[in-house]
């Protein structure tokens, strides 16, 4: 029955096709590049800074299910990626946001672009945390602080801004005063790294969100701006074989009643202010049974999966930001 | 698709008689979500149409809607059915339904969007309906439909109604 469809599609239907990646050499240098021995070691200092951390208040967030407010820390992770990008030889600012008591330290670091340094590649990823926090999201910190340092062998024709975001899991605040600030503005495309490390072979999957059995690929999530982005993404992967990867893909800005869990996290401010943003992600809670639990420790990570992902995060990087050859 | 009614004259006017017709305006309300294959959409809503009853017994209906929740869809239906000639006037449907505006697409390697508009075969109960001499009104009608890639549609009609005119 499968040319039901098709038939039906031809008389009065389309398949858009997908968009070409580009040129994809730049994306494979930087894929083969990317230091993926250092991930582990820093999502393991990463959870050892939240567990010994201050947390921040709670006030105003009471305690839920799958929602330990109270056990959220930031402060020291932030150090944290301070130094590292300070290392690479990037001049990381603090950009404080908010009020108190829930003010968001974003850091924020940038590879200037060469021939249209205006135009902005975002790669973000929130460095709170609660708990440990290995998957969610000391994951996705790692992968950005791997691919910020790969990014320092190369010229890009586009600036490249790495944000490790504060609060995400307060709503989203240090992202949304950070668009609310207008620092997004001149994002042309933005990366935002929300757990990546953890695989399994079984996958939940909510009603409006089918996906595969098994929790071995990375979901690519967007909106209608981010769209192309997400399809270059996946043809990318057909020539470069990275990691199984799926999308999901909302219409408008995705900000919808039924859909409003795609927009959860440091993606959602990003949609609402229109700039084409993916979330990339090993889908979480629908995955990971450690998802905001003490347990969410840098042993339940797969390294293999971490590696794949974010040598996907630094082709796509690549492919966004072009690489000047 | 407005062939189905005139189809449904013709094999009538093969076997017989003219037929008796009847043309009424209908308004529906309900919900629909389609989900499980590469497209999540639906919502919820409500439309108008038009429903030809042929010897009050035979059924078409095309009709429109918008739903909300998910965005904005269009949805567009075409309907044959049979009814109980009685006050109480359960109908059976074969339903031919598209979705057309905002959805949720799930895409796999091949980097493919799913076809537009999403497609849906399948049918539709009318158990809680009723007509008498100013028109038909009809409750909680289900359906359920397939969009041969793995996807399933699930209908609600909360209320329908047509008034004879």
């Amino acid at each position: 029955m499968k040319w039901v469809l098709p038939a039906l599609c031809a008389a009065i239907a389309c398949v858009p096709e997908a968009p070409a990646p580009g040129d994809l050499t730049g994306a494979t240098i930087l894929a083969t590049e990317v230091d993926t021995a250092a991930l582990m070691p820093w999502v393991e200092a990463l959870s050892d800074d939240h567990l010994t951390d201050v947390r921040r208040s709670c006030e105003g967030y009471p305690a839920q299910a799958d929602y330990p407010s109270c056990e959220l820390s930031s402060d020291a992770a932030a150090t944290l990626v301070f130094a590292e990008l300070t290392a690479m030889g990037y001049a990381p600012r603090v950009v404080s946001l908010g009020s108190d008591p829930h003010v968001a330290q974003d850091i924020i670091a940038e590879w200037p672009g060469t021939t249209r340094p205006r135009e902005v590649v975002l790669v973000g990823a929130h460095h709170d945390a609660f708990f440990a926090g290995a998957d969610d999201n000391g994951s996705g910190v790692a992968a950005l602080l791997a691919t910020a340092r790969a990014v320092t062998r190369h010229r890009f024709a586009r600036t490249i801004r790495f944000v490790a975001f504060d609060l995400e899991e307060r709503g989203s605040l240090g992202s949304t005063h950070f668009t609310n600030a207008g620092l997004a503005d001149d994002v042309v495309a933005a990366l935002v790294l929300e757990c990546l490390g953890f695989s399994s072979p079984s996958q939940d999957s909510p009603a409006f969100l089918p996906l595969p059995a098994v929790g071995d690929f990375l979901l690519l999530v967007a909106n209608e701006d981010s769209r192309a982005l997400a399809q270059r993404i996946l043809v990318m992967n057909q020539e470069l074989a990275l990691m199984p990867l799926r999308a999901t893909i909302a219409s408008g800005d995705g900000a919808f009643p039924l859909t409003s869990a795609l927009t959860r996290s440091d993606n959602g401010p990003l949609w609402v202010r229109g700039v084409p943003t993916l979330m990339l992600t090993d889908t979480a809670n629908f995955r990971n049974p450690n998802y905001h639990r003490a347990s969410d420790l840098p042993a339940t990570l797969d390294p293999a999966f971490l590696a794949a992902a974010t040598r996907t995060v630094a082709a796509s990087v690549a492919l966004f930001a072009e690489v000047q050859r | 698709m407005s062939w189905l009614g005139p189809l449904v004259v013709a094999l009538h006017l093969s076997f017989g008689a003219p037929p008796e017709l009847e043309v009424m305006p209908v308004f529906h309300q309900g919900g629909v979500l389609v989900s499980g294959g590469d497209v999540t959409a639906g919502g919820l809503g409500g439309g108008l149409g038009v429903q030809l009853v042929v010897d009050r017994r035979w059924l078409t209906q095309a009709d429109v809607g918008l739903l909300w929740l998910m965005g904005q869809a269009w949805l567009a239906r075409v309907a044959v059915g049979v009814q109980r000639d009685a006050p109480w006037r359960p109908a059976g449907w074969l339903t031919l339904q598209t979705l057309w505006g905002d959805r949720v697409e799930h895409i796999g390697p091949d980097a493919l969007r799913p076809p537009i508009p999403t497609w849906g075969l399948g049918l539709r109960a009318s158990l809680l309906r009723f007509g008498g001499a100013s028109g038909v009104v009809s409750a909680l009608e289900l359906g359920v439909a397939t969009d041969f890639a793995g996807g399933l549609w699930l209908e609600i009609t909360l209320l329908q109604a047509g008034a004879r005119w």
